[in-house]
């Protein structure tokens, strides 16, 4: 059956993509969204709705961008569901800090995460997309679904919330 | 996944920050065995298209539904053509990419020459009551129909707005878009992969295609009451994004129900304007009152309110600020809704330079 060997090739691919991909998709999830455990089931959201629309993708290569786009969007979406009391979201990422973790800057890290936590969900997704995901600005356009000229926008909103915090820090 | 050396340390030390707050995180061992487990399945999340008797008796109750709707609404979509040509030739004018050239459309007989059209566009926005439909105004080079070229911009250009997304992933093309009698088809190549809030709002996506076609219809002296057949490869499309079912022509929703309340025209976002500063939009708010704050680096320098034309449904409402050279952002709204309580009251914001 058609649906046997595409099946099958799926699965392959999503065996490969999780290998390469997964560890960092809930880590990116994670900053954009605060929980950890959120961050794991909107990543495997992803990744089952990649696999169920396998077929229908043109070229491997758009599947990470795929991942990507739905984990911004799951992301958002939790974000959406959990109203203003998002703001102040009880688990921190990475839940508690172990000692020689603050030592080596954790505190600071911790600093900028909150601050992050605090900006518009667009601003946030923009900064986390850029200096975590490492991603070009038309990858980050393409993952959150707005133009180049808003990502500009939004990065640097986004920069100037933040300066007030990481001026504690730094 | 670069690391540009050049960031100033700022930005270095965010990236340091975010990635070693993001080392912290340890995903379960276990992610893979539960993907596994849930793609095991057969997926059903493209259900053959053979509907039972009493679902279709239940769609073609919606269907009927949504036209009364619709004719209670329909003087709202008037000022959707009316505001297009008051639109400036210079306003949300998109800088021709790669991406946005139309590709010449299949099916056009011989080619008109190319023209530059405005198109209303919509896309959607988080309102504060979730993701509901929002307008821009492209100017386009097409030597197609103001339908297509409006749909076509919808499918491949991304908003101006940086509040504002779309439900539909890229990937789509416009095969053809033709204004009949009794409805509007549009005609689309198969989506190669379904855009993930699309599967989501499954409903909505469909309306974000229904307000861009029927809108340029009207625009064009069409009639744009008519519903819209949706069509993949020319076959029947049955049924779009795993929920919302278009094996009819589907009619406009409410739009206070599917669109923002507010909904800014001009400025365009980005736009650069001499003052006095014309702002002007529609606004279905209660009691009739937009209010307004402008802001300048992020503080409030000015507030007040407007009155839209009448209250409770769509409405027209423009006003004029003196404003001395410099950007700014001005944010519209409808007053609370709920005295604090219930959603967010809706907003339309745009960022624009006065000279």
């Amino acid at each position: 059956m058609v649906q046997d060997r595409t099946g099958s090739a799926a699965d392959e691919a999503i065996t490969d993509l999780y290998a390469a991909h997964y560890v960092r998709l809930v880590r990116l999830a994670t900053l954009l969204q605060g929980s950890e455990a959120v961050a794991e089931e909107v990543v495997q959201d992803a990744f089952v709705a990649l696999h169920r629309r396998w077929r229908r993708l043109r070229e491997p290569a758009a599947a990470v961008a795929y991942l990507r786009t739905s984990v911004v969007h799951g992301c958002r979406s939790v974000q959406r569901r959990r109203g203003v009391a998002a703001r102040h979201p009880e688990e921190a990422p990475g839940h508690a800090p172990s000692a020689e973790q603050v030592a080596v800057g954790g505190a600071a890290a911790d600093a900028v995460v909150e601050a992050l936590r605090g900006l518009p969900d667009r601003q946030r997704e923009a900064l986390v997309l850029r200096y975590y995901g490492g991603l070009s600005e038309s990858e980050i356009a393409n993952a959150m679904k707005i133009s180049s000229g808003a990502v500009k926008s939004h990065a640097s909103r986004g920069l100037a919330g933040l300066r007030e915090a990481m001026a504690d820090w730094s | 996944m670069s690391t540009p050396e050049n960031w100033p340390p700022e930005e270095q030390q965010l990236h340091d920050a975010m990635h070693r707050a993001a080392e912290r995180v340890q995903p379960a061992p276990d992610g893979l065995a539960r993907i596994r487990r849930r793609t095991a399945v057969v997926p059903m999340w493209r259900r053959p298209v053979v509907l039972g008797l009493a679902g279709a008796t239940a769609l073609a109750a919606a269907v009927i539904v949504g036209g009364v709707i619709l004719l209670d609404g329909s003087d709202d979509d008037t000022p959707v053509a009316t505001e297009t040509s008051r639109s400036p030739s210079g306003s949300p004018s998109e800088t021709p990419t790669e991406t946005s050239a139309p590709s010449s459309p299949p099916g056009t007989e011989t080619a008109p020459p190319a023209q530059t059209l405005t198109v209303p566009v919509y896309y959607v926005a988080d309102s504060g009551d979730g993701l509901r439909l929002v307008r821009e105004f492209h100017t386009v080079e097409t030597n197609s129909s103001s339908v297509w070229a409006a749909v076509d911009e919808m499918l491949k250009v991304l908003p101006t707005d940086p509040d504002y997304t779309t439900l539909w992933w890229g990937g789509v093309n416009v095969q053809s878009a033709e204004v009949t009698a009794d409805a509007i088809t549009i005609d689309l190549s198969d989506p190669a992969e379904d855009d993930p809030s699309a599967l989501e709002h499954p409903d909505l996506a469909v309306q974000q295609l229904v307000y861009t076609a029927t809108a340029a219809a009207a625009d064009a002296g069409q009639d744009g009451s008519l519903p819209v057949r949706i069509t993949i490869d020319g076959a029947p499309a049955g049924e779009l994004f795993g929920g919302a079912d278009v094996s009819e022509p589907v009619v406009r929703a409410d739009p206070l129900e599917v669109r923002q309340l507010v909904q800014l025209n001009d400025p365009a976002e980005g736009a650069t304007v001499p003052s006095p500063v014309t702002f002007s939009g529609e606004a279905a708010v209660f009691e009739a009152n937009v209010l307004w704050e402008l802001r300048r680096d992020g503080e409030v320098v000015d507030s007040g309110f407007t009155t839209a034309e009448t209250c409770c449904e769509f409405a027209r409402f423009e006003m004029e600020l003196d404003l001395e050279p410099g950007t700014y952002e001005i944010v519209m709204s409808e007053s609370d809704p709920s005295s604090g309580e219930g959603r967010r009251p809706m907003s339309d914001s745009r960022t624009f330079t006065v000279e």
